[in-house]
């Protein structure tokens, strides 16, 4: 599913990323397919999100979140 | 050597850069790019040495044009500011993200030095780490425990530092035969950090320890970025810090115009009379006061912005604030920026690097004038204060106030409708994310705050200061000059006044002075300039006040004290008076209610303020965006304040 579906507090796997220089970005910041994250933080107005993994939280643009998609995790 | 300081962004670099350097910094800027670079002169062992700070990265590969410099000079091993020793600051918390850089400089076969910084913080989070098992796999790169934010460990530093500068000693590879790719290369770079996490992920599950803590939701971070309660807060914050800007700067700045009056009437006195000493007492003197006026409030003003980047707040504004400005082709970053220019519009302008995006970067750093600098606030006061009664509205509140606020958000508005024009003219070339990191809150580091600030004042004082400096001695040797005879037949006409002769010896100088810069060069250009601005209701002494606001805006302000001799007593009083009470030719009052507002809009919009120009025509490295702004921005002046005459 879309990053941009999960609800607040919902943790995934990343599956995949569809922007090659996007993922290229996550990649170098530790953010590869499979990884594990939480979503913390959504901003208001369709805003940016903040998600969680290892010990950094990251802030990514709504648009940029549609580039990914995930397995939400029970 | 040169010795360079890496870092990923929020690791206390600055914090380490600013322990090791104090106040020796210097800030230059990467040659040929508008990219700051902070460096000073280390000795070590009567070895003199320079140590630059790098911008923080998380990798050598750039994501913006700033973080471009760094993947430059590393490309290329005889630039010349490639690092002969390289001090890596890593967050102990986040080992195997710092890592990842390490890794690459490592690989590259620089010599490092490793810092292991925010220990503390780690084991709050229950990391622990063997650092045994952890220097194993890096045996030529000395480990040093710092907590930079308090000192802790510098000296550990400064003798691995030695150690480096002595026996230059590299690691094995990581990835063997590692070579930098090029930057278009980016399939390669997603496999290089596959790679590179691979290993790194390896060497860490012996090393890193992290015992699973209950996860607390941030309950500050929540409530930072609600709906409703985090622009409540971020609006609070902006009045508490623009009230107090304003407030505490006003004794400060009584203090530094009384010392520049003073040093005047005292070198007037000390020196021969004659030509330089006027260019001295008349032109210089006036010129550094009128720059040196503003420096409490562009302090103020920044030590309170950087209070909150230090604690970490202003990310969350940019989180909250980057979907709100996005429609305007501004970014979250832009708000910074923006928020200066209203103290000054040059560390603004030049806070702009931080936006990664060209198109947003320009269209950012193109509006930031319309943000009301402090330089108008004179001006406003002064016009207010002739024509908008002092009345209450709705019983509380004060019109006077009403309008001057009225003035700023006529400017930010202003801003936001030219920024959404640029936004549908401009091209973008690059992709950009926002990507940014929430770093924990931390309180300040002062010494960083108080090197911050010092940056910024010497930033406001040289750049701007040089050029009002300039254009006050121009103005000076155009109002002191005319042509004599115009000027000898007013003076003897002025004499023969009978309002002349009955005045005082001070009412007399004043009188004289008036006469003598209506018959200047400068009184010609004004009135020169008549039949352009009559439309707006300007008269030429309004037309010299426009002029003179070209060395710095609140001239306007001395300039008519000049031409109505009045003296600048007591809140300008003897000027209010004569100026409300001075009449047109043809019997209207000069400074009605339609012209003052018109002047007021006219000062919201033209750009006048030249060291703005020089700025922006640095930081864009072009003259077509200074021009751009001065033909948009003075034509919108001349529109809107013709709007206003009409209007009111």
């Amino acid at each position: 599913m879309k990053l941009n579906l999960l609800s607040l507090g919902q943790s995934a796997n990343l599956k995949s990323i569809s922007n090659p220089l996007f993922s290229t970005k996550l990649a170098e910041l530790g953010l590869i397919e499979g990884t594990r994250f939480s979503l913390i933080l959504k901003a208001p107005f369709n805003g940016p999100i903040a998600i969680h993994f290892g010990n950094t939280t990251l802030s990514i643009r709504s648009e940029e979140a549609n580039y990914l998609l995930v397995d939400k995790v029970k | 050597m040169r010795i360079a300081l890496f870092g990923n962004p929020n690791t206390g670099k600055s914090s380490l850069f600013n322990l090791l350097t104090g106040l020796k910094q210097k800030t230059a800027n990467f040659p040929g790019v508008t990219v700051e670079k902070k460096e000073a002169k280390f000795e070590r062992n009567g070895e003199m040495h320079s140590l630059f700070d790098v911008p923080g990265i998380y990798s050598v590969y750039p994501r913006s044009k700033e973080e471009e410099v760094v993947y430059d000079i590393l490309k290329n091993p005889s630039d010349l500011n490639y690092p002969e020793l390289g001090i890596v600051i890593i967050d102990s918390a986040n080992l195997q993200r710092n890592l990842y850089l390490f890794t690459q400089l490592s690989d590259l076969q620089i010599p490092l030095v490793l810092v292991l910084n925010m220990q503390d913080i780690a084991a709050k989070k229950g990391i622990e780490i063997d650092l045994a098992t952890f220097q194993k796999q890096i045996p030529n790169t000395p480990i040093v425990l710092m907590n930079a934010r308090v000192g802790l460990g510098k000296n550990r530093l400064l003798e691995a530092i030695d150690l480096q500068i002595r026996e230059k000693k590299v690691n094995p590879m990581f990835l063997e035969g590692y070579q930098m790719l090029s930057l278009e290369d980016i399939a390669a770079q997603k496999k290089e950090a596959e790679d590179r996490y691979q290993k790194i992920d390896f060497w860490l599950e012996e090393v890193v320890t992290q015992k699973p803590l209950p996860q607390t939701k941030s309950k500050l971070d929540a409530m930072l970025t609600h709906p409703f309660f985090g622009y409540a807060i971020f609006s609070l914050i902006l009045f508490v810090i623009f009230q107090c800007v304003f407030t505490l700067s006003a004794y400060p700045m009584e203090w530094i115009e009384i010392a520049i009056q003073k040093a005047a009437n005292a070198s007037r006195n000390a020196l021969p009379p004659g030509v330089f000493t006027d260019l001295i007492c008349s032109g210089v003197l006036p010129g550094l006061g009128g720059v040196f006026i503003f420096i409490p409030q562009i302090a103020l003003l920044f030590f309170f912005i950087a209070i909150l980047e230090e604690t970490g707040y202003l990310t969350r504004v940019v989180f909250i604030m980057d979907r709100i400005v996005k429609p305007f082709g501004l970014n979250g970053r832009s708000i910074v920026p923006l928020l200066s220019s209203m103290a000054c519009a040059i560390p603004g302008i030049m806070a702009t690097r931080t936006i990664p995006s060209w198109k947003e970067r320009t269209i950012t750093l193109f509006v930031a004038p319309l943000m009301s600098c402090s330089a108008r606030i004179p001006v406003f006061t002064l016009l207010i204060s002739l024509v908008i009664p002092k009345e209450r509205i709705l019983g509380i509140f004060q019109l006077q106030g009403l309008v001057l606020f009225a003035l700023y958000f006529l400017g930010m508005f202003s801003a936001l409708a030219v920024a959404w024009v640029m936004k549908q003219l401009l091209k973008e070339k690059n992709q950009n994310f926002l990507l940014m990191e929430l770093p924990d809150f931390k309180s300040p580091v002062w010494r960083n705050v108080g090197i911050t600030v010092l940056d910024k004042i010497k930033l406001f004082t040289f750049e701007a200061g040089k050029i009002i400096v300039a254009i006050s001695i121009v103005l000076w040797a155009l109002s002191s000059h005319g042509p004599t005879t115009e000027k000898k037949q007013a003076l003897s006409s002025l004499h023969k006044t009978s309002r002349y002769q009955k005045a005082s010896m001070t009412e007399k100088q004043s009188m004289v002075e008036s006469v003598k810069l209506e018959h200047s060069y400068i009184g010609i250009f004004g009135k020169t300039l008549v039949p352009v601005i009559k439309p707006l209701g300007y008269d030429w002494k309004i037309g010299i006040g426009l002029i003179t606001s070209f060395a710095a805006r609140e001239v306007f302000v001395g300039s008519m004290a000049t031409i109505y001799a009045a003296n600048e007593t007591e809140n300008n009083l003897s000027l209010r008076t004569k100026m409300k009470r001075d009449r047109h030719e043809n019997g209207t009052l000069v400074y009605d209610l339609g012209t003052g507002i018109s002047l007021m809009v006219f000062y919201v919009y033209a750009l006048q303020c030249m060291s703005t120009l020089a700025v922006v025509k640095r930081e864009t490295k072009s003259w077509k965006w200074p021009i751009l702004q001065t033909l948009t921005y003075g034509g919108m002046a001349y529109l809107m304040a013709f709007l206003c005459q009409i209007v009111f």
